[in-house]
């Protein structure tokens, strides 16, 4: 299935990179279309969404971390990968204080800049949040959790490595989510309002 | 009167007048936290309609603050519950066992769920139905500005319910030319959703409505009659698929190109049911 020879994969690479910063005009030299037409596509794709494979689904979420694929591959202008936002903030402990900000902001009516606060643009703060999305898959939801009580009352299996790893990360996510939400909900405190602080028990 | 006065009515004789005390107490934070909960919707709409109009209709940061008063209303259904754990149940629990205090919780329950937080989600609708038929008033007059051709400089008329670039063939000398609406015009494709859902507002309450009295009833297991079931779950789906009807088709007025599109769009919509319907009750 295409429109105006746009098959749905090259619609999301094409999303990632305008999300990226690229312009519509190069989106469009790139997929070899004018304007009035990338509408089209753009209003076709998001009508069939909801009929995609799981696959092109799973895709779409992926691309916009790594938006040179396909047809921008080799674009000029097209937008970098999460390597290159990784350099600037390699570690998770960043991404979550970006993500506790962002949350208390929004708690309170305010919305952050992140090329203001941080230097970056949002759709590079939601490439880091891909990354560290799969590596938390990867390190914790993946692997089957460690059943204390089958080892210590029913002489079940030991704990393997990756458990002991999926029990630090998971501790280690926790720990750092608690802080940066703590840290940013003292910040915001007095942009807090409670409506009902004048009603008690 | 009471927030839940009937209840409170039927409260057996026998209970110490400490109890009641608490009861009647309990009673009335419920009470006073529902009249601020709906005092505050108005004031919200207020606030929200007033901050499009001094943005020059820049619907983001409206939205912004939306999320923030949402985040205040939701609070609002937070301290029921931690009212309740910390200070109302310790002190029931002194003439009561717990099992005899579980009609207390479901009071404090009932407001969370069924008042605060479904109100919130109806409210939403309807706000962000104003604030978009406010916004799409605005931004439509903007398509009734002089569009020339770039060839003969003739004036051209541009349709009113394509809010894209698209093309446009010039009468008086056929060069084809694009239009490219500003980004008030290009909002309107977005806000027109908005639009719809709000018009379908009473076909929405039937829907959860439907919804909610089929999973009020109990699982289904394999051994059980299905006839309740399949009368709830044939409500439930009439009901959908009425709203989904009723909001393409308001849709439809704003953007013609999807008049011949619903039922596809509905079957789009109703899928999830006909999945649900298969793997909860295998038919």
């Amino acid at each position: 299935m295409e429109k105006h020879g746009v098959t749905f994969r090259d619609y999301a690479c094409a999303g990632a990179n305008l999300a990226g910063g690229m312009s519509i005009e190069q989106v469009c030299k790139v997929l070899g279309i004018e304007e009035p037409l990338w509408a089209e596509v753009q209003e076709f794709w998001n009508n069939n969404m909801a009929s995609m494979s799981m696959d092109d689904m799973k895709f779409y979420g992926e691309v916009f971390t790594n938006p040179k694929q396909g047809k921008f591959a080799n674009a000029e202008g097209a937008a970098g990968g999460v390597e290159d936002v990784l350099k600037k903030y390699p570690e998770w402990s960043d991404f979550l204080k970006m993500q506790a900000y962002s949350t208390e902001a929004s708690e309170v009516g305010i919305e952050i800049d992140f090329e203001k606060e941080f230097g970056i643009t949002v759709t590079e703060f939601a490439q880091l949040g891909g990354h560290w999305s799969a590596y938390y898959k990867e390190k914790v939801m993946d692997v089957e959790n460690f059943d204390s009580y089958a080892f210590e009352e029913e002489g079940g299996p030991a704990i393997t490595p990756e458990q002991e790893e999926r029990y630090r990360v998971f501790n280690l996510h926790t720990e750092l989510t608690d802080k940066w939400t703590a840290y940013y909900k003292e910040k915001f405190k007095d942009a807090s309002v409670d409506l009902s602080d004048d009603i008690d028990f | 009167m009471g927030f839940f006065s009937k209840k409170t009515t039927e409260t057996p004789k026998e209970e110490t007048p400490e109890f009641l005390a608490l009861v009647a107490k309990w009673d009335s934070f419920l009470d006073k936290i529902k009249t601020r909960f709906f005092e505050s919707l108005v004031n919200a709409e207020e606030a929200l309609i007033d901050n499009l109009e001094e943005s020059d209709y820049d619907i983001n940061p409206t939205m912004t603050a939306w999320h923030g008063i949402k985040a205040q209303l939701m609070a609002l259904g937070d301290k029921v519950d931690t009212t309740f754990d910390e200070k109302v149940k310790p002190q029931m629990l002194q003439y009561k066992e717990e099992y005899d205090i579980l009609d207390q919780d479901a009071k404090g329950t009932f407001l969370r769920e069924q008042i605060i937080y479904e109100g919130i989600e109806r409210f939403e609708i309807v706000l962000e139905g104003k604030v978009s038929t406010k916004f799409y008033n605005h931004a439509i007059s903007f398509l009734n500005e002089d569009f020339n051709c770039t060839q003969c400089s003739a004036k051209i008329e541009v349709r009113k319910d394509i809010f894209r670039p698209h093309y446009v063939s010039c009468d008086y000398c056929n060069t084809v030319n694009t239009f490219t609406p500003n980004d008030k015009i290009s909002q309107i494709r977005w806000v027109v959703d908005n639009i719809a859902k709000h018009k379908a507002i009473n076909e929405w309450d039937e829907k959860l409505k439907a919804e909610n009295e089929r999973s009020e009833l109990r699982s289904w297991s394999e051994n059980e009659d299905i006839t309740p079931y399949k009368i709830a779950l044939k409500k439930q789906e009439d009901a959908s698929r009425t709203f989904w009807f009723k909001y393409f088709t308001e849709r439809s007025e704003y953007l013609p190109e999807y008049q011949e599109t619903i039922e596809h769009d509905i079957d789009v919509k109703m899928k999830w049911f006909y999945e649900m319907r298969k793997r909860e009750y295998n038919y």
